[in-house]
């Protein structure tokens, strides 16, 4: 099992608000990493950094072992590979369910509209989505929508999913549907990197949890160790703030 | 009250007013044409954060926005011979002016319309691997080409009027036809009255054509 993603002492500034303080990360290959911590601590921002979404201040990323420069050629090969999920949907709203999935298979990776179609249709068909591949996003459900956005990542065959959030936007009773397709993802030992705040599906989901406070990781393990046997104050404190949350 | 009209001498010599009728549209068309091929990448530049590109578009776009048509026809009518020593075309002096100015309305139409697609969409786009180019082409623009539709049909309506413009630096379009034929007939009612006629017949269809468009966008909303 080797390393797929690196991040070394990665630094993000936004004009005086230092964000990132030196964060390091490797994600091994099948590794599933839930990260949390409070709102504006940098989750999204450190998650954001690993597919150049945002360019670090410094620090470097490394993927298969080589420093990703910031050509728009390299951006685009490592985006390939580290594919990403939002939390605001975000689907083409121009586009079907359908065309959202192909859109990039023939634009990016020059397939014919037939391959991609068919690479389409099983994606969709992968997270229950196939009845509605002629739909307009417009006319999909907050859940619907997710699971579309999920199967348009998967599609490119990316190595690691990067996942900010992606139940936070949804209506409650929409929130499990899009658990269970990720928990299928887990079950075929896809490599993915969560930014959550349901911590009960964390603690199952996850190989390993990373505690991240105020621009850095504070606290890493299993989710036995983080969860319900913290080491800092920090990470107990904000444990405690879920008193919904159960295993 | 004791006017008759007589159209008789406009009607003898309404073969001028039909060769007018033709620069008038080659006019519209090619400044309309230039515009929009310009006014994309200029309306990026100026959407830009990089001052390099952000600045010399916003100067050109608000020196055609804040002075009159007339002074810019006339201008580049002039500056072409007498600054670069070039004898261009009457035709290519004459619809300078039209160009460039089109191009600086339909920059800040782009600019407004890609502004308004929502960053989501870039990055959306961008995670998929997109490059920069694809991104605009299959994703940001088809959802800002619907908003900025309005825009670009009103601007096209006013500038197939504003080529009546180009008369002053003698281009034989339809107006400078329609001064000449009144000097030569001391008809002016007549020949207005005709004249008016033409651009409305003109001109109408692409009116039609905007209804048509918008009526066909609100439809597959
Ligand atoms: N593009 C940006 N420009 C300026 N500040 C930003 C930007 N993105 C995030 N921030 C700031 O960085 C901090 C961390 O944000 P974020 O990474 O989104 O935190 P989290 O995802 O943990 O809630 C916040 O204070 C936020 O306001
Ligand atoms: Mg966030």
């Amino acid at each position: 099992m080797g390393v797929v993603v690196r991040a070394e002492k990665l630094h993000k500034t936004f004009g005086t608000l230092e964000v990132l303080k030196g964060v390091d990360l490797d994600v091994q290959e099948g590794e599933r990493i839930a990260i949390l911590g409070k709102s504006g601590s940098g989750k999204s921002t450190f998650l954001r950094c690993l597919n150049f979404m945002e360019m670090p201040s410094s620090g470097r990323v490394y993927f298969d072992g080589a420093p990703v420069g910031t050509s728009q050629a390299e951006l685009c090969r490592l985006r390939i590979n580290v594919g990403m999920v939002f939390q605001s949907l975000n689907l083409f709203p121009h586009m079907t369910a359908m065309g959202n999935v192909m859109e990039a298979l023939v634009s990016v990776k020059g397939m014919t509209k037939a391959q991609a179609r068919a690479i389409a249709s099983e994606q969709l068909g992968r997270v229950d989505m196939l009845s509605k591949s002629e739909s307009y996003p417009i006319n999909l459900s907050g859940g619907q929508q997710q699971r579309v956005a999920i199967a348009r990542a998967l599609a490119m065959e990316p190595r690691v999913l990067l996942l900010d959030e992606p139940t936070s936007s949804l209506d409650p009773e929409l929130v499990g549907e899009v658990l269970k397709v990720i928990n299928a993802l887990a079950a075929r030992k896809m490599t993915m990197v969560l930014v959550t705040h349901e911590l009960g599906f964390a603690y199952h989901f996850a190989s390993r949890v990373i505690f991240l406070h105020d621009g850095r990781i504070l606290e890493q393990g299993t989710p036995d160790q983080v969860l319900k046997n913290p080491a800092e104050k920090r990470t107990q404190e904000f444990l405690t703030g879920f008193n919904e949350f159960s295993f | 009250m004791s006017y008759t009209f007589d159209f008789s001498d406009v009607f003898s010599n309404i073969d001028l007013l039909l060769v007018g009728v033709r620069y008038t549209v080659l006019l519209w068309i090619v400044a309309f044409a230039f515009g929009m091929a310009v006014g994309l990448p200029l309306g990026l530049a100026r959407g830009s954060s990089r001052r390099l590109l952000h600045l010399p578009a916003t100067a050109y776009v608000e020196v055609f926005r804040n002075t009159p048509m007339l002074v810019q026809l006339l201008w580049f009518y002039y500056a072409f011979p007498t600054l670069t020593g070039w004898q261009v075309p009457t035709f290519v002096a004459a619809s300078a002016g039209l160009c460039l100015n089109t191009s600086a309305y339909c920059a800040e139409t782009f600019r407004a319309g890609l502004q308004a697609t929502g960053r989501g969409q870039y990055e959306a786009g961008r995670a998929l691997g997109m490059p920069e180019t694809t991104l605009l082409r299959r994703i940001i623009l088809p959802q800002a080409v619907s908003r900025m539709l309005p825009a670009f049909t009103n601007r096209a309506i006013e500038l197939g009027k504003m080529t009546a413009i180009a008369s002053v630096v003698t281009l034989p379009e339809l107006m400078y036809e329609a001064r000449i034929m009144t000097s030569n007939t001391y008809r002016p009612l007549e020949v207005f009255t005709v004249v008016a006629l033409i651009y409305f017949v003109t001109i109408y269809p692409v009116t039609l054509l905007s209804y048509w468009l918008e009526a066909r966008q609100r439809r597959s909303a």
